[in-house]
């Protein structure tokens, strides 16, 4: 937390507000601010302004600004400009407009936004005699170019991705969305160092309920300071606790844009290379960009495929225990036998074996996203199943839960999203127990209650499974999706102001 | 939250530790796949179990050697639940009936009264399906079940699931579970189960193939299992058999029936040395009408049938001249009229109710159940004027136009 | 523009609802207990109960229409005053602990008998009171939005039972038509009114809904569609397994999920219907749990009534377990099916002539 005598833009209280008229005790000032001499990032350049005929200094931070643009913008339209007379009275003013050639600055009094300023990259322009400031943009920091995106590949469809700077990823959106009425609009958040956080929303698409409430919780928190997108979305999502998320991540400028168009909001924010998306539902979880560019049948193939994967994820190994250990009738004879044949061998209880086995298989899967990637290869998913036939040969584990394990792991990779992924893995060690404790029973009830709790989970007021329960009119794009031209219903689960993307076609509905 | 950790933690060992009830691992569990049900003295029955061992001839990887595919024992108890209790006795694993497909029934122990109450106590076991197949053997079940040892099948549960399957296509045997057992138990009809037998009795040389029963057809080699014929049951007792034949006409004689075609061979009209081979399949449901209204009722029946001519061993020329196509659909329209007949008359004079299923039609002329109770129809069907009519077409001729005569005859005939 | 949701049910989550909650009586003991009355006919009697029930609501709606947002709860108050509104509605409450409570012994009971022997009752008991309460805690809201997004799953593997055990199906088997004689049908059909005793009760759920209209809709779809399920099931039960073996059936459905096959190899599939069955299950007692709450709270006039939901379940939960084994509780059922058929087909026409009492005297 921050320390009690600092206020929010980091200045002890004990300092002067307002700038002096004096340049030297502005000087010091910063100085203190940002710990100089210690700190040789901090760069003063004085100099003397022919064309007023005052001693004046330009502040900048090293790694901060981009000192080319500050020759060339700043110093030499100051050093060079004569001395005439100039229309401005106010002598900033008259800098800001009659000498630098930056494309954007302001003039500021307060001294407690002039760190803010130079930390975000600007540079600062005092002149002796002038009780003020002006900031003028330079910003001069490191990212990298706009490369694909590493989590979220499609096949067919845009391949660029966010970047760490969110000018860029700002650009990105507005590439795709020529759309008059995108907003973006700029929050301040954390109390020592502060960080900007872009609103994206249609303003007269995104309900501006919606729009409220979402500013009244990025205001609320509480925070020292907020790193990225990732930490921001656990500051303000509905239940911290709960295994369903409340916002979505995603490095597609293309899916951001989409959910743009439904009536969400966008958030944006440096050094995340994702922009956020709230509210969400199952349904954004659940689908891919993908599903949407490649035509109607195989789009709705890969849904299918998809579903079907959630449900073999979450559900195998535990029909595979109720199904081995309290309905036996169900298995044909012939697999009973072949199962019970190598059981007869294995010394574990089913549920310990499968335990063994989605234990292994978790380490794996950990230990191959923080291997550092030149020894990467040496250890892929593959390591599991060879894990699993080595354990086999040991009569660790009987050779059916292999398939199970590998057909539940593989159908777990299917799942897009990154949290939705981790809700379906521990999902399936609480149906694991469920299972293992009463068979079928157990899943059952588990199972409702899950759908209970998926039903009646909120994400900014919207009912996670809605469209589908409760029920609104939509374009049906759910778990399979209509043909594009039938989408002309915006979801009416979001709230947007306006319900549709256009006329009805002829034969839609 | 501390208090969450305790009680998430308590729920835990709680999973791992109280999941004892119902639960049981596969490989201690003994499936029973073929029981045997016997006469013993003392009012007891004698039960035999055979479960089947999963390490011989199911998977590599847990094949043990020298063990055989199955374990066969049996006990004497009052009910097969009970014999089931015993068994744990011998047997290490506990008892299993899920995967129980068949049940071999002792004739002796089937005409016995006992049988209905064991058999009818023991469907209260939720183990117990009622889609269980029943078979009647000729001798005791315990023999039939040591006997069977198919050559081609190893386990034994893979061996019924077969035959089973071939049961149908031919129609020598009816579909016989134990469903259809409690449904048939009234006075009104018959109950046909599969009829087989690993005895062979006096072989005789019938002319037409299906004249069989059980143990009686001439084999050389092979299984000793023959499934032939018919047991009939009337009140939950069996009360005698059917040959292969009669349960084919019975099946047929039903309104809707399960096995659609039959080869069978009948005799050549033009040429009384051969027999005709045909396939012959229902046309559609068997048309049942009735006159309930007098004291002998008049059953009208309607069969219709499509047949396929597959072998026509005197050479005929069936397939190029009408007229004698006319008369050989004529001949096996009688021929099977007559079976057909004289299989009724045997039914009528024999066990004075019907395994034709015709009491449901029957059913349909009465508003109330009372009203139907009260007429019997097994009483009324012994007495009833049956008329069967029988509609044949003779479909096709198979992919041979004429019969493979050498080319001189054909010239001599021409000269 | 949708508002921000408010808490109330729409047309399709309510006749979801209905048709899971009155739809699982296809699969209880109310088939064996008509069998009982109607012989081979018993198939007729639910419809026979639902026509007789449509008369007694009608009425109700007819009284509410004139009154939005009001349910029976407010109605027995409008109609018999403070005191006497109190005692009908405590009544009702009475009536509904009961059959909760003797049906979820029953359910519990066909867990038990059915597929987990060895389990304590108790066990099974507390595990689905417990996944009941989950349920219903949750709010009527959320009962009905689970509702409807099982119903499509619960109603297709209903469908599929059907057409699994198709093979086996013998229409001839419901014949002679009139089973018992009609006169005995039509009599056992009004006594069975209350089967659908829930279109008088479910009123009170009338101010949890959108609107009348969508509550009026929902009701006949929903109610409607469960007399055609019952009846049709009750049906496939006789023609698949003949009348007088149908008859010493505990439990029909059940044993129809285990002749289910789909070609000879896969078979046994008892325990997905199970499972299906059960989800299905604990929404029904959801309902009646919330239900019991409610009403409890309406009558005496309380406004929270969501603290009342986790005794009322442990309540169900006890008197259930009084019983000694199912037989008893059939008894039992049997009696508050008729008492209750009673109570509800007479209430609609005592609370009428009551407002109009009142509305004479002043």
């Amino acid at each position: 937390m921050s320390d009690k005598g600092n206020t929010p833009g980091g200045i002890p209280e004990n300092m002067p507000h307002h700038l002096s008229e004096r340049l030297d005790e502005n000087l010091t000032l910063i100085k203190h601010l940002f710990a100089f001499p210690d700190n040789t990032a901090l760069i003063i350049r004085n100099l003397r302004v022919p064309a007023l005929d005052a001693e004046a200094a330009i502040v900048f931070l090293e790694g901060a600004a981009e000192p080319k643009l500050i020759e060339s913008t700043i110093l030499e339209p100051l050093l060079a400009k004569p001395s005439l007379p100039y229309q401005q009275p106010d002598k900033l003013e008259a800098v800001l407009r009659e000498i630098v050639t930056s494309p954007s600055g302001k003039k500021l009094v307060e001294l407690q936004v002039l760190p803010g300023e130079l930390l975000k990259g600007n540079t600062i322009f005092l002149l002796e005699g002038e009780a003020g400031a002006l900031t003028l943009e330079t910003p001069g920091f490191q990212s990298r170019s706009v490369t694909e995106p590493q989590v979220e590949h499609v096949l067919k469809g845009p391949k660029e991705a966010f970047i760490e700077s969110a000018a860029v990823n700002r650009s990105l959106i507005r590439k795709q969305l020529k759309e008059r009425q995108l907003v973006s609009e700029t929050i301040s958040i954390g109390q020592r160092s502060a960080k900007d956080i872009s609103l994206l929303y249609i303003k007269d698409l995104a309900d501006p309920e919606l729009v409220t409430e979402m500013k009244k919780r990025l205001k609320a928190i509480n925070a020292d300071t907020i790193a990225n997108l990732s930490i921001l979305e656990q500051y303000i999502e509905d239940r911290p606790y709960s295994l369903i998320p409340s916002a979505l991540l995603t490095e597609r400028p293309d899916r951001a844009c989409s959910f743009l168009m439904e009536g969400h909001i966008v958030l944006i924010m440096d050094n995340s290379p994702t922009a956020m998306v709230v509210p969400v539902t199952f349904w954004a979880l659940f689908h891919t960009p993908e599903d949407q560019y490649l035509r109607w049948a195989y789009g709705n193939f890969i849904r299918v495929v998809r579903i079907l994967a959630v449900f073999v994820a979450l559900l195998t190994p535990s029909i595979y225990i109720s199904v081995s250990t309290f309905h036996e009738e169900m298995i044909p004879t012939d697999l009973l036998l072949a199962i019970g044949a190598t059981r007869e061998r294995v010394p574990f209880p089913a549920l310990i074996e499968v335990l063994v086995m989605e234990i292994a298989f978790e380490l794996v899967r950990e230990a191959a996203v923080r291997i550092p990637s030149i020894i990467g290869p040496t250890i892929g998913i593959v390591g599991a199943l060879i894990l699993g036939q080595a354990a086999v040969e040991a009569n660790l584990v009987s050779p059916i839960l292999v398939i199970i394990v590998a057909l539940t792991g593989i159908s777990s990779f299917t799942i897009p999203e990154i949290s939705f992924n981790f809700a379906v893995r521990i999902l399936r060690f609480i149906m694991l127990f469920a299972a293992s404790f009463m068979g079928f029973f157990g899943i059952s009830l588990v199972m409702t209650c899950v759908i209970t709790y998926m039903v009646s989970f909120k994400s900014f007021g919207v009912p996670f499974l809605s469209p589908l329960s409760p029920h609104y009119r939509s374009s049906k794009d759910l778990i399979v999706r209509p043909p594009v031209w039938k989408q002309w219903l915006r979801p009416f689960n979001i709230r947007s102001q306006d319900s549709q993307r256009k006329n009805k076609p002829e034969g839609g509905d | 939250m501390k208090k969450g950790i305790i009680a998430f933690l308590l729920a835990c060992v709680a999973l791992l530790l109280g999941g004892c009830w119902d639960k049981l691992e596969l490989e201690e569990q003994a499936f029973v796949v073929v029981l045997g049900l016997d006469k013993a003295p003392d009012g007891l029955v004698s039960v035999t179990f055979q479960v089947a061992n999963p390490q011989v001839g199911s998977s590599d990887k847990g094949a043990a050697q020298n063990e055989p595919p199955s374990d066969i024992v049996t006990f004497a108890a009052p009910d097969i639940l009970s014999a089931k209790e015993i068994a744990n006795s011998v047997i290490t694993r506990k008892i299993s009936f899920a995967h129980l497909r068949t049940i071999v029934i002792s004739q002796a122990f089937a005409s016995s009264k006992l049988f209905n109450h064991v058999i009818g106590s023991s469907i209260r076991d939720p183990e117990m399906r009622r889609e269980t197949n029943l078979i009647i053997s000729r001798e005791r079940a315990s023999e039939f079940i040591t006997r069977n040892k198919p050559r081609l099948e190893t386990r034994p549960h893979k061996y019924y699931a077969f035959m089973q399957e071939r049961w149908r296509d031919t129609g020598y045997v009816p579909f016989s579970t134990l469903n259809r057992y409690f449904q048939r138990l009234g006075r009104d009809t018959l109950f046909l189960s599969i009829y087989g037998t690993t005895k062979r009795v006096k072989t005789k040389y019938a002319r037409e193939e299906d004249q069989y029963l059980a143990g009686e057809i001439p084999q050389q080699n092979g299984d000793p299992v023959q499934i032939m014929g018919s047991a009939v049951f009337k009140s939950g007792r069996m009360v005698g058999t059917i040959t292969g034949e009669e349960t084919r006409i019975a099946l047929f004689l039903r309104r809707k029936s399960m096995a659609h075609s039959y080869i069978s061979s009948y005799p050549d009209p033009l040429n009384p040395d051969y027999q005709v081979t045909a396939r012959v399949i229902k046309d559609g449901n068997t048309r049942i009408k009735m006159d309930l209204s007098r004291e002998r009722p008049d059953v009208q029946v309607t069969l219709p049938l499509r047949a396929q001519i597959l072998s026509i061993p005197s050479f005929t020329d069936y397939a190029e001249d009408p007229r004698k196509q006319e008369k050989l659909r004529k001949s096996i329209e009688d021929s099977l009229k007559a079976k057909i007949d004289a299989f009724i008359a045997k039914i009528q004079q024999t066990y004075e109710c019907e395994p034709f299923l015709w009491h449901l039609v029957a059913r349909k002329h009465f508003w109330t159940l009372k009203a139907y109770q009260a007429y019997d129809w097994g009483a009324h069907f012994s007495k009833a004027k049956i008329n069967v009519t029988i509609r044949m077409r003779i479909e096709s001729f198979g992919k041979q136009i004429g019969p493979p005569l050498p080319l001189e005859i054909e010239e001599d005939q021409a000269g | 523009m949708l508002s921000r949701s408010n808490g109330k049910s729409g047309t399709r989550e309510y006749t979801a609802l209905l048709l899971l909650t009155v739809g699982l009586k296809l699969s209880d003991t109310t088939p064996s207990i008509l069998f009982k009355s109607g012989k081979i006919a018993a198939w007729v009697i639910p419809l026979l109960a639902f026509g007789v029930m449509v008369v007694p609501f009608l009425l109700l709606l007819a009284m509410l229409k004139s009154r939005p947002e009001k349910g029976l709860t407010d109605l027995l108050f409008l109609a018999a005053g403070r005191w006497g509104g109190m005692l009908i509605g405590l009544a009702l409450c009475l009536v509904t602990l009961v059959s909760t409570a003797f049906g979820s012994r029953t359910y519990v009971d066909i867990i038990n008998t059915m597929g987990y022997q060895r389990t304590p009752l108790f066990a099974l008991y507390l595990m689905l009171m417990a996944a009941v309460f989950y349920v219903a805690n949750r709010g009527f809201e959320t009962i009905g939005r689970t509702a409807w997004i099982v119903v499509p799953y619960i109603e297709v593997f209903l469908a599929l039972l059907v057409v699994f055990v198709w093979y086996d199906v013998e229409w001839q088997h419901l014949f002679p038509a009139a089973g018992p004689g009609l006169p005995i049908l039509l009599r056992e059909g009004a006594n069975h009114g209350s089967i659908f005793g829930e279109m008088i009760l479910f009123t009170a759920f009338i101010p949890l809904m959108r609107n009348l209209q969508e509550f009026k809709i929902a009701s006949w779809i929903g109610f409607g569609a469960c007399a055609v399920k019952i009846a049709g099931m009750t049906a496939v039960y006789i023609a698949v397994y003949d009348f007088p073996p149908a008859e010493n059936m505990a439990y029909p459905f059940q044993q129809l999920t285990r002749a289910a096959s789909i070609g000879q190899i896969i078979s046994h599939l008892e325990s997905v219907f199970f499972a299906f069955w059960l989800i299905t299950t604990v929404v029904h007692f959801a309902v009646y749990v919330y239900l019991l709450a409610f009403l409890f709270a309406r009558s005496l006039g309380l406004d929270t009534f969501e603290p009342l939901i986790l005794p009322f379940t442990g309540l169900t939960m006890l008197i259930g377990m009084v019983p000694e084994n199912s037989s008893r509780v059939n008894q039992v059922l049997d009696t508050t099916l008729h008492v209750s058929t009673y109570m509800f087909i007479l209430l609609p026409f005592v609370l009428w002539s009551m407002i109009r009492l009142r509305r004479l005297v002043h």
